[in-house]
């Protein structure tokens, strides 16, 4: 049956047979898609009168908005803080290698690095809509040098900096542009951090706390000045203190301002928290969990030795450890293996573990208008999954630009 | 040729094939009322087939007009029709026919719309349900029972129960419906009214085991060639046990009758036990 030619000459792709992750459940509903977008099929019948030109069977598959991943600092040997000549197709290959995790759309993470590293590479990224080539990138992600020494991880000690000078003149000087930036994480406790943290809310710029020794009201204090992120969750922050909560207690704070969610990264491998620790934050604040993989670049290859910005990391397993230490850096996981696993050990609905991978960091930049759903006239990037939450099929734009090979497994 | 079946129950008008009545008939579409579901297990099987649907406009759609329920609320009529019927089911949307209730003038839509069906051929399947009041489509009591599609006032009772729609404010609810007339449905060539739940119970009575009155208009089917009233349990809750008794022993009858490969194997087996020279 035609398409009504009035209002879009564009073919309408129908899904049927599978469930829909909207409206917070798995609903038994066919998924329509029209010029990338999703396509309200009420409105196409009754005002369009307009019909399907492909109807496509599921078989049963969950169809679920495509992965957000708003920490990866790198994978299959690629590594954003480093500033190599081919920085553009390193970027370009892991951007299509997630594709199969997952994800639609990352932040690519630069860990604390030189100004000059910012300088050239920053201009690298741009913000660009994902498909066949690979997952959309919707900006990146400055993981320090503005951080608390204490807590550094597996950050170099040399690079770490401090705006107690100029403030936010320090900030724009050390990364030198800000156009594709999404999110900045630092340490509230810094002197200063007060207006940096405005200025950079003010410019549509996510902010997150991490690798700090802030206490609680630091930490109020920041997300009253505009904060609404927290980096990986338990690490890199001061342990949770039944009188001084620290960052994590920001999940149950009741100085949130009004309207306003605190979000927090987890990274559930397994390793980066233990699983009962993933359940306390995931009970208190169930809304707020965002998963994210913080892969380096070891993730998807071979274990042994491999770089993280100006730092040498080891691999075994899971595990990544800075070569010769027992700190943790970054990890080698996946989105969807950390979908898993975080559905696992939380013994939460597959809804709940795909919406902490998709809504939740849509929600956190507030794109949940066009990305992380499957609400009609959002983006139509979107995944087919089993009922165990393996992907077998990536869609951008209503394209499909992965599928799960069926011979191997 | 196309089958028109008219479901007033959500004042819809379908047009079916002549090969999906039967399958209707048989499985009979059921549909609880209150809770607005259309089992769509019986229209699972229609595939391909060509299905004409005419929208009556519920007083929430006609009262777009006003600050009323816009089509896409999620409780319009509208909505209703395409979450429980034309999702399911393979229809062209140009064979779907609403009347609207915005149109300039509304007679003239209601005059149209007898026209759509008269060039259609005529209604073939009517398939409807009825009000507490006895009503069928918006023939509210008192209405003509031979009255055409036209706009029709609204019984105090049908504006309470649409209040939800408005917020519980009885003055924003619309008092004037489009409806398909008594005569309109009457002119149907097969009739199948669904009835189900205790509080139907006593409309049903009125239907089938008093008179034809137009304070009960769904009696007029009493005078149609060919009607089926498909009901539960509850529904019987106010006939005579003798009623119930009798038409629960005319199943097995009704059912020989429209399953049309039973009567030829049965015919078939008379005709070949006929053939024999001897008896047993």
């Amino acid at each position: 049956m035609p398409s009504n030619k009035s209002v879009s000459d564009a073919p309408i792709v129908q899904f049927t047979n599978c469930r829909i992750l909207r409206d917070h459940q798995l609903q038994r509903e066919d998924l329509w898609v029209r010029e990338g977008k999703i396509l309200n099929p009420e409105k196409l019948f009754f005002d369009e009168k307009g019909s399907a030109d492909v109807q496509l069977d599921c078989k049963d598959s969950i169809i679920a908005p495509g992965f957000i991943d708003v920490q990866i600092n790198g994978g299959f040997g690629v590594d954003f803080s480093l500033a190599t000549d081919d920085f553009k197709s390193g970027i370009d290959l892991v951007s299509q290698k997630i594709l199969s995790h997952g994800v639609t759309s990352f932040c690519p993470t630069l860990v604390t690095s030189p100004p000059s590293v910012y300088h050239q590479v920053l201009p690298q990224i741009s913000v660009r809509n994902g498909g066949g080539h690979g997952a959309g990138i919707l900006g990146a992600h400055l993981e320090g040098p503005f951080i608390s020494k204490e807590k550094k991880g597996a950050h170099p000690e040399h690079c770490l900096r401090t705006f107690e000078a100029g403030a936010f003149q320090d900030l724009l000087a050390t990364y030198g542009s800000l156009d594709c930036v999404q999110i900045v994480t630092l340490a509230p406790e810094m002197k200063r951090s007060s207006e940096v943290i405005r200025e950079l809310t003010r410019r549509g710029i996510c902010v997150s706390l991490g690798h700090s020794v802030a206490n609680l009201s630091q930490a109020e204090e920041a997300v009253q000045h505009g904060a609404t992120f927290i980096t990986h969750l338990f690490n890199a922050m001061l342990p949770f203190h039944h009188r001084d909560p620290g960052i994590v207690g920001l999940l149950t704070s009741d100085k949130i301002p009004a309207g306003r969610r605190v979000f927090y990264g987890m990274i559930s491998d397994g390793i980066h928290t233990n699983p009962a620790a993933l359940r306390i934050a995931h009970r208190a604040h169930p809304k707020g969990l965002v998963l994210v993989t913080d892969a380096m670049a070891g993730m998807g290859l071979a274990p042994g030795r491999h770089t993280l910005g100006q730092q040498v990391v080891e691999i075994d397993g899971l595990n990544t450890y800075i070569a010769g230490t027992k700190t943790l850096s970054g990890s080698v996981a996946t989105m969807d293996t950390c979908v898993r696993h975080f559905q696992e050990a939380t013994g939460c609905s597959a809804e709940t573990a795909l919406e902490a991978a998709s809504l939740h960091p849509a929600q956190l930049l507030g794109i949940e208008h066009k990305k992380g759903t499957l609400n009609y006239d959002s983006d139509a990037d979107f995944l087919m999954l089993n009922d165990s939450l393996y992907v077998q099929a990536t869609y951008i734009a209503g394209e499909e630009v992965w599928r799960q090979d069926v011979s191997g497994m | 040729m196309l089958i028109w079946a008219c479901v007033l129950q959500e004042l819809i008008l379908i047009l079916v094939f002549r090969e999906i009545k039967t399958t209707l008939k048989a499985e009979g579409v059921t549909r609880d009322r209150e809770s607005s579901a259309v089992s769509p297990k019986p229209l699972q099987g229609y595939g391909s087939a060509l299905l004409w649907v005419i929208l009556l406009q519920l007083p929430s759609v006609l009262c777009a007009l006003l600050p009323g329920l816009p089509r896409d609320h999620p409780e319009s009529y509208h909505s209703f029709m395409w979450n429980n019927f034309f999702k399911h089911i393979d229809i062209s949307p140009e064979n779907v026919h609403i009347l609207d209730g915005n149109a300039p003038d509304l007679q003239a839509e209601c005059d149209a719309f007898e026209e759509k069906i008269k060039a259609a051929g005529g209604i073939e399947l009517f398939v409807g349900g009825i009000g507490p009041d006895g009503h069928i489509a918006f023939n509210e009591p008192g209405s003509s029972l031979v009255s055409r599609t036209r706009v029709k006032t609204l019984a105090m009772d049908t504006i309470l129960a649409n209040a939800r729609f408005f917020d519980g404010d009885l003055s924003k609810v619309p008092t004037m419906a489009l409806t398909v007339g008594v005569g309109t449905v009457m002119d149907a060539r097969e009739v199948m009214i669904l009835i189900t739940g205790a509080h139907k119970a006593f409309a049903l009575y009125k239907a089938i085991e008093d008179g034809v009155n137009h304070m009960w208009t769904v009696s007029a089917f009493q005078q149609h060639p060919n009607t089926v009233f498909v009901c539960d349990e509850d529904a019987t809750l106010e006939l005579r046990v003798k009623t119930v008794k009798y038409f629960k022993g005319l199943m097995l009858v009704h059912n020989k009758l429209v399953e049309p490969l039973y009567s030829m194997k049965e015919m078939g087996a008379e005709r070949s036990q006929s053939k024999k020279p001897y008896s047993d």
